[in-house]
């Protein structure tokens, strides 16, 4: 019933606004082709990266390849068809790695506080002062390429920014008198946390993980542009533009299309996030100050 | 002479204040600074006091939410900080609480089934089906019906939510409810629903109540002995009548006169206290009112004062009365 | 008593258009307050008190609708105004509300808020002219160190003393009307006595107009000249405190004034009005008490009860009370 409600806030909040429809469609289609694009694909061998076929290298986009072939001849469009696949694996990845390792964190840390919560944080804490990005460059690296180490890579520099938020709210869902209550009835700590401050403190951090798939999507591309990602002939997108890249000056189509293809889905979705964090705070600040034209 | 049912000793609850990444302990809070009372069995006991008296945190101390500084709280004679294992879980099940928002004090995820039904499974061997009747016979105990059980929070009045966490705080025989402000979120013409209701459980199921509020005008319809509280200390305790007819403590008076009454407006003589209630990091020397209090002397602000007797019940501690 | 009128509200009916449907918050409420005057308006909530402070102050939230009605200050409709020119029509009156703390931003000291709202409103440049409006506007709140609180951050002052600073902000635009929330709800019964003391001795001495919201008959009875009893969105009563206090007409008046615990009278048990507030995006057609009412009528439920002046400047919207029949 809550839930349910919920749904139709954020649904009859990104309707009224047509930009944000446009997001919702847009990463709507993406997470469909996602799923679907190994089943149809119209060149699944080139899509894979199987096979290589030297008359059709560099044709222009045309009805029978839509955005042309590569420097082997193979079909872009069922290579950037089938990227989709494997950037929406990156992001659930990623994403879902991160908030395996966050959620405990910052869970425990928050519930029990005093030295127990004081070390976790301050080992969050380590890893937050790396930028990400470079934190995640440098493990690529060392891990080796291939897709699971991409995806453990881009994980370790971002758990702690899950850790972090779930630390925070998991501090204000354990003052609640209903955590007394719980206390008083006589539940353990670990029920507790299980059926009263998970729940409660985890949806905010959902929100926000469901929304940061743009960026691991957009991190993910460029550890694979600049080699440390995907091995070829993965139709990665990030790694799909480098491969054009040596030939953009004859052969545009090969690095413009899978740009294309993570431009539109990294932008809808932060557009998507951006309408929901709106749509989180509509309430007008109930401030004389406000009124009255004073900083705020 | 019986054993009280729960008898508070010399409780003092001090909460460190730290600084710095080392946790530096630089001074303490004193939300309670010494207080001794009993409650016996089917007697209801209030504390009044205002906000930074340390009343809630009196609650918290006798409910195990927070661990006592110094002080002893005994459950039929026994130290219940010593209670291990059975005597332990036998305690927590003992003394339950009602608290102010009943909003807050809900899960807002849970439904009112669930809610009621937590603390009954973990403390009694229920089938399904028992689970159920148990908890259809709470609701109608405290003036709900079976069409609650799958209703949220969000779905229910104010009072509703509280009758709700009523039917919790019995759900398991208590011996003693701790009331923390039950009444002071939920609208007047509601209040007297949920005060009577309490009324009517304490008779039926032989309860006592610790009641906690700031608000003297409600306690006269409950309780039979109050304890005034101010930083952290007992100013006056006595029977109700005691209290209400003759308050001595120049800061139970001031709180009787701060009551909007709308039928004593012109006759009454009010007392407006100046100031606001200082600190209870540095409370200060002597008596602790004296920096607020419209009576002060000398000696108030030197020496703390003794108990002084009015009849075996009815305690003050005031230096007006010390010649006497 | 010829005073004049410094505010009327005629007709007045707010919607808020929440997922569900429309919420009928205020529905025709017509009342005045005339100047010097301190009008409660008093009710539970659900009753529309707040959103009638609110409609007045100009500070709806956005999913409010004025449905239709005027608001009338100081001669000018500025609800007609207010379309054209949103800056103008309200200066002079000013809004204070429950919580003081997420009214002062807690990044700027007192001094710095208060002379900032003086700067832009009574023009004034001079540092040292700013610096002493505002301590004047301080000590006028009776705080007990102004100077002292111009140079503390609001996190460094208890709740009584942010409320006087938020009384002492609100005067600095010196305006006509101040509308209070409830603005003793949160503080201790000694704080609540302490500001309620300071509002009527700023009403005596500056002569400003007060709406006050309340839930609490006995807190209105402390402060008001008049009493306006709301619920489910709809003026139920309206009359001199005395008056109301001891004369109730209406059952819900009558009912309020019985569950107010008393400290004079001793009673075993304390009266409460059975049932709860009706569901306010379908109110009944009739009066909107009738299923909590003890004294409800064939007519209630099917006729919707007017307000009339059933006794001299005493309002009561009730078919107990036809005008005919007096």
């Amino acid at each position: 019933m809550k839930r349910f409600k919920h749904q139709k806030i954020i649904l009859s909040l990104i309707i009224k606004k047509p930009l944000s429809l446009i997001s919702l469609l847009i990463v709507l289609a993406f997470i469909v082709l996602g799923v679907t694009a190994p089943f149809i694909v119209p060149y699944p061998e080139d899509a894979w990266g199987l096979t290589y076929n030297v008359e059709k290298r560099f044709l222009p986009p045309s009805v029978e390849h839509p955005l042309g072939t590569d420097a082997l001849g193979r079909d872009l469009f069922s290579r950037v068809l089938l990227g989709s696949s494997f950037s929406l694996i990156i992001a659930v990845g990623v994403i879902g790695l991160a908030l395996l390792i966050g959620i405990p964190v910052g869970v425990v840390a928050g519930y029990y506080g005093g030295r127990v919560g004081t070390l976790l944080m301050r080992i969050t804490d380590m890893f937050l002062a790396f930028p990400p990005l470079l934190l995640a460059i440098v493990l690529a690296a060392t891990l080796g390429r291939g897709l699971l180490n991409l995806i453990i890579a881009l994980a370790i520099s971002w758990w702690p920014w899950y850790a972090r938020l779930v630390y925070v709210q998991t501090n204000t869902v354990k003052n609640m008198p209903y955590i007394d209550a719980a206390k008083i009835a006589g539940l353990s700590n670990i029920k507790i946390m299980g059926k009263h401050v998970i729940p409660n403190a985890l949806t905010p951090t959902m929100v926000q993980a469901a929304l940061d798939m743009g960026s691991a999507i957009l991190e993910a591309a460029g550890l694979s542009f600049i080699g440390v990602g995907v091995k070829p002939p993965t139709p990665e997108w990030g790694l799909l533009v480098s491969e054009g890249w040596q030939s953009i000056n004859y052969a545009w189509w090969i690095a413009f299309f899978p740009g294309l293809a993570i431009l539109t889905t990294v932008v809808g979705f932060n557009l998507l996030a951006d309408a929901l964090r709106e749509s989180a705070d509509p309430r007008l600040r109930r401030t004389i100050l406000m009124r009255l034209g004073v900083k705020q | 002479m019986s054993t009280p049912l729960l008898r508070i000793k010399d409780l003092k609850k001090y909460f460190p204040i730290k600084v710095g990444l080392l946790g530096k302990v630089v001074g303490y809070v004193k939300a309670v600074d010494g207080v001794s009372f009993d409650i016996d069995l089917g007697e209801v006991v209030s504390i009044v006091g205002e906000s930074g008296s340390g009343k809630t945190t009196i609650a918290k101390c006798i409910l195990l939410l927070e661990r006592l500084t110094y002080g002893k709280i005994l459950y039929n004679g026994e130290d219940v900080t010593l209670l291990r294992a059975e005597k332990l879980r036998e305690y927590r099940r003992s003394i339950q609480a009602v608290f102010q928002n009943p909003f807050l004090s809900l899960d807002p995820r849970m439904n009112v089934f669930d809610i009621l039904a937590e603390p009954v499974k973990i403390n009694m061997k229920l089938s399904r089906e028992e689970l159920y009747e148990y908890i259809s016979s709470l609701l109608n105990m405290v003036g709900l019906d079976r069409s609650f059980l799958d209703k949220y929070p969000h779905e229910l009045s104010g009072g509703q939510a509280q009758r709700v966490a009523i039917a919790r705080a019995i759900s398991l025989k208590p011996r003693l409810i701790i009331l923390d402000e039950p009444t002071s979120a939920l609208d007047v013409s509601v209040q007297a629903q949920i005060l009577n209701l309490l009324a009517d459980l304490k008779n039926e199921l032989n309860l006592s109540y610790l009641l906690i509020t700031h608000d003297l005008s409600i306690v006269k319809y409950i309780s039979d002995r109050i304890i005034v509280v101010y930083l952290g200390r007992i100013m006056e305790e006595g029977l109700s009548e005691e209290i209400l007819d003759k308050p001595l403590h120049p800061y139970t008076q001031t709180l009787f006169s701060a009551i909007p009454d709308p039928y004593t407006r012109s006759s009454r003589e009010r007392i407006i206290l100046r100031g606001e209630p200082p600190s209870p990091i540095n409370p200060p020397p002597g008596c602790r009112f004296h920096t607020r209090c419209p009576y002060v002397m000398e000696v108030c602000k030197r020496q703390e004062p003794d108990e002084i007797r009015f009849s075996s019940t009815h305690k003050v501690y005031c230096w007006l009365y010390v010649e006497k | 008593m010829t005073r004049q009128k410094i505010l009327q509200v005629e007709n007045l009916s707010i919607d808020y258009v929440v997922l569900d449907g429309i919420i009928k918050a205020v529905r025709n409420v017509s009342f005045t307050i005339d100047e010097g005057e301190v009008v409660c308006l008093v009710g539970e909530s659900g009753s529309g008190k707040t959103t009638v402070g609110l409609a007045i102050a100009g500070a709806l939230p956005e999913n409010a609708v004025i449905r239709e009605g005027k608001i009338i200050f100081r001669g000018r409709d500025f609800l007609s105004n207010r379309l054209k020119d949103k800056s103008t029509s309200e200066d002079r009156i000013m809004i204070i509300f429950q919580d003081p703390v997420a009214t002062l931003n807690p990044l700027f000291r007192v001094g710095e808020i208060i002379s900032d709202v003086i700067k832009h409103h009574l023009k004034i440049t001079n540092p040292g002219e700013i610096r002493e409006k505002a301590l004047e506007f301080l000590k006028a709140v009776e705080l007990p160190d102004p100077e002292r609180v111009f140079n503390s951050y609001p996190h460094e002052l208890s709740g009584g003393m942010l409320q006087r600073v938020v009384i002492a902000i609100a005067l600095s635009i010196n305006p006509r009307l101040l509308i209070a929330d409830e603005p003793t709800t949160m503080l201790d019964v000694t704080l609540q006595a302490q500001i309620l003391d300071l509002l009527i001795n700023l009403k005596k001495k500056l002569g400003v107009s007060i709406l006050f919201i309340t839930h609490n008959l006995g807190v209105a009875a402390e402060i008001g000249d008049r009493i306006i009893v709301m619920y489910g969105g709809e003026i139920f009563e309206e009359a001199r405190s005395e008056e109301l206090l001891y004369n109730p007409l209406h059952p819900y008046t009558r009912g309020l004034l019985e569950c107010i615990p008393k400290t004079h009278i001793k009673y075993s048990k304390l009266k409460s009005i059975p049932g709860m507030i009706f569901d306010l995006m379908n109110p009944p057609k009739g009066c909107t008490f009738v299923d909590r009412c003890t004294e409800a009528m064939e007519i209630c439920r099917n006729v919707k009860p007017q307000l009339v002046e059933f006794l001299k400047d005493h309002r009561v919207a009730c078919h107990l009370y036809r005008l005919e029949e007096r």
